[in-house]
Formats: structure tokens, sequence, C-alpha cells
């Protein structure tokens, strides 16, 4: 169990309002939409559950449990090298900077630049519960991506609450596995449309 | 020269089509040659808006950055800046003698404002063909900016407005503080928005 305190640093940093500019990045489902493979509740629930499971989501919950655990430079190099595309290391590159000079402004302990925003948590939050912090994570990112689909796509605010409490048992399970080594990625369609997303006109989102 | 402050950052906002990018297209023009100047814009959706001050002609590439705002961009210019704070970082890097950055919103409603962490001084682009009523809604946009530029005036004949009622509206609205009427489309009230920002951002210095 993580003390209230701890918990309550935790839901401050991953809330949207922590100032990362989570609203800009879209992780490549903005192309997903305009190809029209995601085109409503059911297709977003399946998009976000794959990249949950088998990109970006497992991966990053890896490099969580490597940072805390002191190995966070290493994480950070493999995130960089297994990045679907150059916007997806964009994404977790510039989000990472954003937070950490945010929380150093706040009084945080100064981190090298240049780290993924999953190590950068990861380095901040040792000694707290590694699959609370990645759980929290993961549903931070899963409604990161549902509140683009609300912006990009007819989607109405219930039925993307309701895609994202569909999505709770994934969040859980990804959060909960442990592993000795990086997972690989196989979410091949969505890094084909964060691939796609470089050259997408018109586009709403840096990713 | 290089301040240790960093460059001046204006932010200039307003609704969409009220002026924007031709206000920025104007400022560079009149900058670009008496001292070190960058854009970041907000105002793209498309290759086209990106590429518009680069067709113009008014800046090179590296000194203009594009930046999506997933559709946010009260939020970009306002409650979390970050990503625009780091397009003025990364100029800050390429170009360190900059000592000007005009940072574009993607379109406002008459309530945005900008974050005193992105903008040292903030104007905000009015149209005037978009009604009578509009200075007196009192956005506060409209209400502490540190201009508000009227823009399109030459277009009131034509859709039913009052010039001088709206300036009155405007003075009322800002308790006397700045106001520039303009037609940017000729270039009218850009020299006085130039001299607004030499003269309350400080830059007498910087200008060659």
């Amino acid at each position: 169990m993580l003390a209230v305190p701890d918990l309550l640093r935790l839901v401050q940093w991953l809330s949207p309002a922590f100032p990362v500019s989570g609203y800009a990045y879209g992780h490549g489902l903005e192309s997903a939409v305009a190809a029209g493979r995601v085109r409503d509740g059911a297709t977003l629930r399946i998009w976000v559950e794959t990249v949950l499971r088998r990109g970006a989501g497992a991966l990053d919950a890896w490099a969580i449990r490597e940072a805390m655990a002191g190995r966070g430079a290493a994480a950070a190099e493999r995130l960089r090298a297994r990045a679907g595309s150059a916007e997806r290391w964009e994404e977790m590159r510039d989000q990472g900077a954003a937070f950490a000079r945010t929380t150093e402004a706040m009084g945080e302990a100064p981190l090298p630049a240049g780290l993924p925003l999953a190590v950068v948590l990861g380095m901040h939050a040792r000694g707290l519960v590694p699959e609370t912090v990645a759980a929290l994570f993961l549903q931070a990112f899963a409604a990161q991506v549902v509140s683009a689909a609300v912006r990009a796509m007819p989607l109405g605010q219930t039925e993307a609450q309701r895609v994202l409490a569909a999505l709770a048992p994934v969040v859980a399970a990804v959060a909960a596995a442990e592993r000795t080594d990086p997972p690989g990625g196989a979410a091949l369609l969505s890094d084909l449309d964060a691939m796609r997303h470089e050259t997408l006109q018109p586009r709403m989102f840096r990713t | 020269m290089i301040s240790a402050h960093g460059p001046l950052r204006v932010g200039i906002g307003g609704p969409v089509g009220a002026g924007k990018t031709t206000l920025t297209e104007h400022l560079c023009r009149l900058f670009a040659q008496r001292l070190s100047m960058a854009v970041v814009t907000n105002d793209i959706y498309t290759r086209e808006d990106a590429d518009h001050l680069l067709r113009a002609q008014v800046l090179p590439e590296a000194r203009i950055r594009g930046v999506e705002t997933g559709g946010c961009p009260h939020t970009a210019i306002r409650e979390d800046a970050s990503v625009n704070l780091a397009a003025i970082a990364a100029l800050r890097t390429a170009i360190p003698d900059l000592a000007l950055v005009l940072v574009e919103s993607g379109g406002d409603n008459l309530a945005a404002t900008f974050s005193p962490e992105l903008a040292d001084l903030t104007v905000y682009v009015l149209d005037t063909a978009a009604g009578q009523d509009v200075p007196r809604k009192r956005g506060l946009g409209v209400t502490r900016s540190d201009l508000v530029v009227l823009n399109k005036t030459d277009l009131a004949p034509h859709v039913g407005v009052d010039v001088a009622e709206a300036r009155r509206d405007l003075d009322r609205a800002r308790d006397g503080r700045p106001v520039v009427l303009a037609s940017l489309r000729t270039g009218e009230g850009a020299e006085a928005v130039a001299a607004f920002i030499v003269r309350e951002g400080g830059l007498d210095g910087e200008i060659g």
C-alpha cells in the first residue's frame, strides 16, 4: 500500500493537468481515425488495448520498474531503440523533458536531459510501489489517447469513459507483469499509424 | 546582444480569422532585419498554414516553429504551455542571440489569455467585422491583454459597424489601456504595434 501523501504526489504527477502537454499527442491514433480503422468506441478500445498490451504500454511499464530499480539510463536507451517511429520517440522524450522541468522547478532532484516520460516518472517514484506507479501511468496514458479520440472523431464523453473503464483490466494486467527482459513491440498497425502520421494532412496532433 | 533573461516573448492571440498571422507577418517584416527574432505558431492545421510565413519570405525556416495543439489552442497558451516553452527553448539553443520571439496562438475565444510563464507581453487581435457587440463582451483576452488591435476597420461600413463606438467600448472595457485601430491587409496599424512592442518590451537597445 502507498502512504496517502505518496499517492497524492503520484496522482498529481499523472493528472492531465500536470504540464507535459499530453493533450497535444495522439500516439498515431489520428492516422487510424483518418483511415477509418478507428471509428467508434469498440474499434477505439481494440486499438488502445493493443498498444497497452503489445506496444508502448508494456514497454513503458517495464521501463518504470527498471527506473525505480536504479537502471533508468539503460531503460531509456532501450525505449529509444524500440520506439515504433520518430514521432513516438519525440512524444515520450518531450513529455519527459516537460515533466522533469516542472518537478525540478518544484524542488525535486534534477535529472539528466533527454529521458523519456516513463523513465523520468520511475526515477522520481523510487521507493513507491512499482505496480501502483505503472498502473496509474498506464491509466493516464490510456485516458490521454481516449481523450484524443474524443477530439479527433465523433465520440461522446460517456462512451469515452465506458471505453476507459473497459480497459481497466488490461491496465491492471500490464502493470502487474514483472519481466526481466524488455517486451518486444508487436502493435504493428499502430506503429504504421504513427509513421503515417508524419505526413498526415490535415493534422491536429503532434504525433 | 545576448540578454541574460532570454528573448522578449510576445503572445499574439485572438479569434480565428482576426488577422494574427497577418500581424505576425508584418512584425517579421518590420523587425527581422533589425534584430534576431523567431516565431512559434500554433496556428497550424495543414502544411499550408505552417508554410504561410515561409511563402511570404519574411523569416527563414530555421526561425519558425509550428506546434500542433491537439485541438486545444487555449490550453497550449494558458494552463499547460509546456509544448510552446519547449519550442522556445529549442529556438534559443539553435539561435543563441535571439532577442524576440512571437508566439502566435491557434485561435481563441474572447476569454483566452496567455500564461505569464509563456509571454512577457500580450497582443489580442479583434476583427471589426465580427460585430459591434464583441468589444462590449469584455472577455479576458480583450480586457487583460497589454494591447488590443482592432483589425479590418476598413470593413466597418460594409458590415454596419461603427468604429468610433467600438473604440469607445474597448477603451471602457480596458480602462484606457492601449488600443490600435488597424487594417492589416494594407499594413495600416502594424508600425504602431511594433512601436508598442519596442517601448513596452524594452527592445530599444536590441534594435540595429
